[in-house]
């Protein structure tokens, strides 16, 4: 930033190359979609190059940037009012390292022992983005920002413009509403397996 | 969230984030021992925020980087010019215009001085060759231009049919008549050639491309733009697209304020609204002189349809500019470099969809719409003499 103010050339470029991956990564978590989370980041770095001289150095820089991603998400899923459904064909299915083809609609139900812990993590993980996915974009923006980037309450707040007691409020309420969608979630594709594996075995049976 | 209401949630959330002390985890987990239910709760809600956690950073696609260096490198045609202050510019302006008796001098000497080379070099045959060197040098220019304009994603024909309206205020009944146009949009810039504005054939060419100038520069823009183009030795024009306007008063002659059309309207209209309003406060003031839809600023002839005007109206575009396709490039260019105000060029986007949403939606500058607009202006140059390329202005606040 320093070199930039000093009128460094190459300065400008480094810098944007110092955030893009991690603007990338807020994007496509915000958005699931490579295509748009490539051309937000490329808003934003455009953003943070026009306002650069008007940074003021009250946050972080890295607080500033995130801040400039973040609005544009949510500007964008405001203004296109996308409800993305990911592709449940990637989330829903997915290879071992042994090849063999786990189906996340065979999820085993609540309480049942699962086939191996490191499956089950995984298929939690899988179940995780897609409930995020299901949550209202600001409750997505908490998630996404304290636990996937690591941003401490007063940073988020900066981000949010909201003081530090609306931020712990706003976060306890997005991780229940993320577990709340999370059991939606896995209650319907287990029905949905269990009525698959049933028509399977009909259909087997005939 | 009903289940947490006997339990401080600030409390629940700290436990969850790891940040109690151990004698106040065990003493917060001791309380939830009465409910088993919200126990667990909280126990799945600290496992997914420990999975969240676990996630691995996405990695950016592999043609990013590359995708970063034309950002960097910001192509004129998209680059704004910061704009000044306004009373820097008049500071400027003034500065130009204070002539010292020794400039006058100065510039006498150097007429004179142009005078004799040039008759020295007419007798010499040094003319000719200084022109043989500047056509060469021009040439050499031409080839190195990296992008010649295209008109290229131009979707299927609109037809905007708007509604007579009236308003009655303070007695003076406003009666607004737009007019109907169908806007040839083609679909593909090989179709060009083919263009019809109402169904009558013609080769006319609306670019996809709108040239965006603040509204505070609009005067200056427009002064700016016809000096220039009477330096263009070419069909070129810059014409003031104007709504038609029928008024009529009940009780007195009083000037009314004016109403614009679609005011009753609201979101995506309201910028057009102002567009209209401005225009018709224009037409109102006491010292302003008539102006006819369809006039010409620019000194070379260019008479668009007055439908064309109405049209480009719609579109929210307050002036169009027209000139020979293969001259596009040129004429874009000298918008760039206009001094002292900022102009853009965006991609009307979804040019396919109902009248009023061909004003451009798009407000950024990412990397993709300037990708579109490159593309957009591509082979502009390639339709021929006799194509007119006519680009919507809009001025933006």
């Amino acid at each position: 930033m320093e070199a930039h103010r000093t009128g460094d050339p190459e300065a400008m470029g480094e810098l944007l190359r110092s955030y893009q991956r991690r603007i990338y990564s807020i994007c496509y978590r915000m958005l699931g979609n490579p295509e748009e989370a490539g051309d937000l980041t490329q808003d934003t770095l455009v953003k943070v190059l026009e306002g650069l001289d008007s940074y003021n150095g009250k946050s972080k820089l890295s607080t500033w940037v995130i801040r400039i991603a973040m609005n544009c998400c949510l500007s964008h899923l405001r203004r296109e009012k996308i409800r993305k459904h990911s592709s449940l064909d990637d989330l829903m299915g997915y290879e071992t390292e042994a090849g063999e083809r786990v189906k996340m609609g065979n999820l085993p139900a609540s309480g049942e022992p699962s086939a191996s812990d490191r499956v089950e993590q995984r298929e939690l993980k899988a179940w995780l983005l897609l409930s995020l996915d299901k949550l209202d974009p600001e409750s997505r923006a908490l998630l996404v920002l304290r636990d996937m980037n690591g941003l401490d309450y007063l940073q988020i707040g900066e981000v949010f413009g909201i003081p530090l007691g609306t931020v712990k409020s706003r976060l306890f309420r997005a991780r229940a509403a993320l577990r709340s969608a999370m059991e939606i979630e896995m209650e319907r594709h287990s029905d949905t397996g269990i009525r698959d594996r049933d028509r399977d075995n009909e259909l087997g049976a005939s | 969230m009903k289940d947490f209401d006997q339990f401080d949630e600030i409390q629940i959330l700290a436990l969850i984030e790891g940040e109690l002390s151990p004698r106040n985890e065990n003493r917060l987990l001791a309380k939830l021992e009465s409910n088993p239910q919200v126990r667990e709760r909280v126990m799945q809600m600290r496992r997914d925020r420990s999975e969240l956690r676990d996630m691995t950073e996405i990695d950016l696609p592999r043609d990013f980087l590359i995708d970063l260096e034309p950002l960097l490198a910001r192509p004129m045609l998209m680059d704004p010019t910061p704009a000044r202050k306004p009373g820097e510019y008049r500071r400027r302006h003034q500065l130009d215009n204070r002539r010292t008796p020794w400039r006058r001098y100065a510039v006498a000497a150097m007429i004179l001085l142009t005078l004799t080379g040039g008759i020295w070099a007419v007798s010499s045959g040094q003319a000719a060759r200084s022109l043989q060197a500047l056509q060469a040098l021009l040439f050499d220019q031409e080839e190195m231009l990296p992008d010649r304009l295209q008109v290229e994603d131009i979707a299927a024909p609109v037809f905007a049919n708007l509604e007579d309206e009236w308003t009655l205020e303070d007695g003076i009944l406003h009666h607004y008549r737009p007019q109907p146009v169908t806007l040839p949009i083609l679909a593909s810039a090989d179709d060009a050639a083919n263009a019809t504005l109402n169904n009558r054939p013609n080769q006319k060419i609306i670019a996809n491309v709108a040239i965006i100038v603040k509204s505070k520069d609009a005067a200056y823009f427009e002064q700016s733009m016809s000096d220039i183009l009477t330096r263009f030795d070419t069909n070129v024009a810059l014409v003031r697209n104007h709504t038609s306007v029928i008024r009529r008063t009940e009780r007195n002659g009083s000037t009314p304020n004016p109403t614009p059309r679609n005011a009753k309207e609201s979101g995506k209209q309201r910028s057009l609204d102002r567009q209209v309003s401005s225009e018709l406060n224009e037409f109102l003031r006491p010292d302003f002189k008539p102006l006819r839809d369809g006039q010409v600023l620019g000194r070379r002839d260019f008479r668009p349809s007055r439908d064309q005007q109405i049209g480009f109206d719609v579109l929210g575009a307050s002036h169009t500019l027209c000139i020979t396709s293969i001259r596009v490039n040129e004429l874009l260019g000298q918008v760039a470099a206009l001094p002292h105000i900022a102009t853009q060029l965006r991609v009307i986007n979804d040019a396919g969809s109902v009248g009023m949403d061909l004003i451009p939606r798009s407000s950024s500058q990412s990397l993709a719409d300037l990708r579109k607009v490159r593309e957009a202006m591509a082979g502009l140059a390639n339709h021929g003499d006799g194509a007119v390329v006519m680009i919507p202005v809009i001025f933006q606040d």
